[in-house]
């Protein structure tokens, strides 16, 4: 009988690593190379190019493509099918823009927008929690938060190989946590503790607060307002939009400050459906610019 | 004993299952979303104030370590 010890690597997984560490630089050299050939473009050129590939990749994947549409059905129910179509392809187009901006985000110049309480808090160096969503350029936020504080943190998807070698949050002063690594909430604690300005988007489903979104139950992350609870840090909710000329505003409102001791503090829920209520209004004055091809309305 | 008591119920309504081992890792037993809602309810339920940096620096990975540094913060 062969014994193999288990820390000693098998040629097969050697082989493997290799092949995975290949395909990474492959992968990461590839996205280089667009990246560079799409900046040699105008930006309006790379708005256009872009926008065309996003509704492109709609038009050949029928299921995301249904899926945009029915949930744009089921969230505004007076638009007629032809006008649900026609927005799911511009909002495809859009997000696909959004999303590829986060490649080139030092070239990113947002606009600000926000009152006066809000603009001390962002100034105050005192950290806050902010509810974000999935609407025009999705990093424009934590981007955004970066010109008032040299601590402006956020959890990202983005595999560590391509955010290492692609560098494109360090080089704006954000700091990205992986979702996937396993320090990833003590990470965001310690940051939390040290007075960083955390950006979390909370448009999305997961099976934690039930919610009102578009006159539907569904449930959603809570995460952004447990931390804020937690850590007695004031709750913001920002967005991310386009003009029609392709420049990007980021909009702050306070949504709560710390309750001071005695004062009645609102739930988890209710703080919840203040969020959902203002993501709702801000999709129905942007609906082509948010993510509407997720599967967000689930039983 | 009033707090250990929380703690566990906590846990084992979250994991569905009975917490046999006070030594596990509290993050790799709960979801993080649940762990603050345990340090929320701990908060309210006892009147406590939890610094949750302090958790965090002092490595409290273990569910029997969290408990005593609860009782401690609960006993000052």
């Amino acid at each position: 009988m062969k014994v193999r010890n288990a820390n000693q690597p098998t040629n097969n997984n050697v082989t493997k690593s290799k092949r995975t560490l290949l395909k990474h630089k492959a992968i990461g050299i590839s996205i280089r190379l667009l990246v560079s050939a799409l900046l040699a473009l105008t930006k309006k050129q790379r708005k256009k190019l872009i926008n065309n590939i996003g509704k492109t990749i709609l038009r050949f994947t029928k299921k995301t493509r249904e899926r945009a549409i029915n949930n744009i059905a089921k969230a505004l129910p007076e638009l007629s099918i032809k006008e649900a179509t026609n927005l799911a392809f511009e909002a495809y187009g859009n997000c696909a823009f959004g999303i590829a901006e986060s490649f080139w985000l030092s070239q990113v110049e947002p606009d600000i927008f926000c009152d006066e309480e809000t603009l001390q808090i962002l100034q105050s160096g005192t950290g806050a929690c902010i509810a974000t969503m999935h609407i025009g350029c999705y990093e424009a936020v934590p981007l955004a938060v970066a010109k008032f504080s040299s601590q402006s943190v956020t959890l990202t998807n983005v595999p560590q190989y391509l955010e290492e070698k692609m560098d494109f949050y360090s080089e704006v002063n954000i700091t990205a946590i992986n979702k996937n690594s396993a320090n990833a909430f003590s990470d965001l604690l310690r940051h939390a503790g040290n007075n960083a300005y955390i950006s979390l988007h909370c448009d999305l489903y997961a099976s934690q607060t039930e919610v009102t979104f578009f006159e539907q139950k569904t449930k959603a992350p809570s995460g952004v307002v447990l931390l804020a609870k937690m850590t007695k840090k004031p709750l913001l909710l920002a967005y991310a939009v386009y003009k029609d000329d392709g420049q990007v505003q980021v909009f702050f409102e306070t949504l709560q400050k710390p309750a001071i001791e005695q004062e009645s503090e609102k739930t988890v829920e209710q703080v919840m459906a203040n969020i959902y209520q203002r993501f709702e209004q801000i999709i129905r004055q942007y609906p082509s610019q948010w993510y509407w091809s997720y599967n967000r309305w689930r039983n | 004993m009033l707090i250990k008591q929380s703690i566990i119920k906590f846990i084992e309504e979250k994991t569905h299952c009975p917490l046999l081992d006070l030594t596990d890792n509290l993050l790799g037993t709960i979801k993080s979303f649940d762990f603050m809602i345990l340090m929320l309810e701990l908060e309210q339920q006892f009147n406590l104030r939890l610094p949750f940096e302090q958790a965090i620096n002092e490595n409290l990975r273990q569910i029997d370590q969290f408990i005593g540094w609860v009782e401690l913060h609960n006993e000052s």
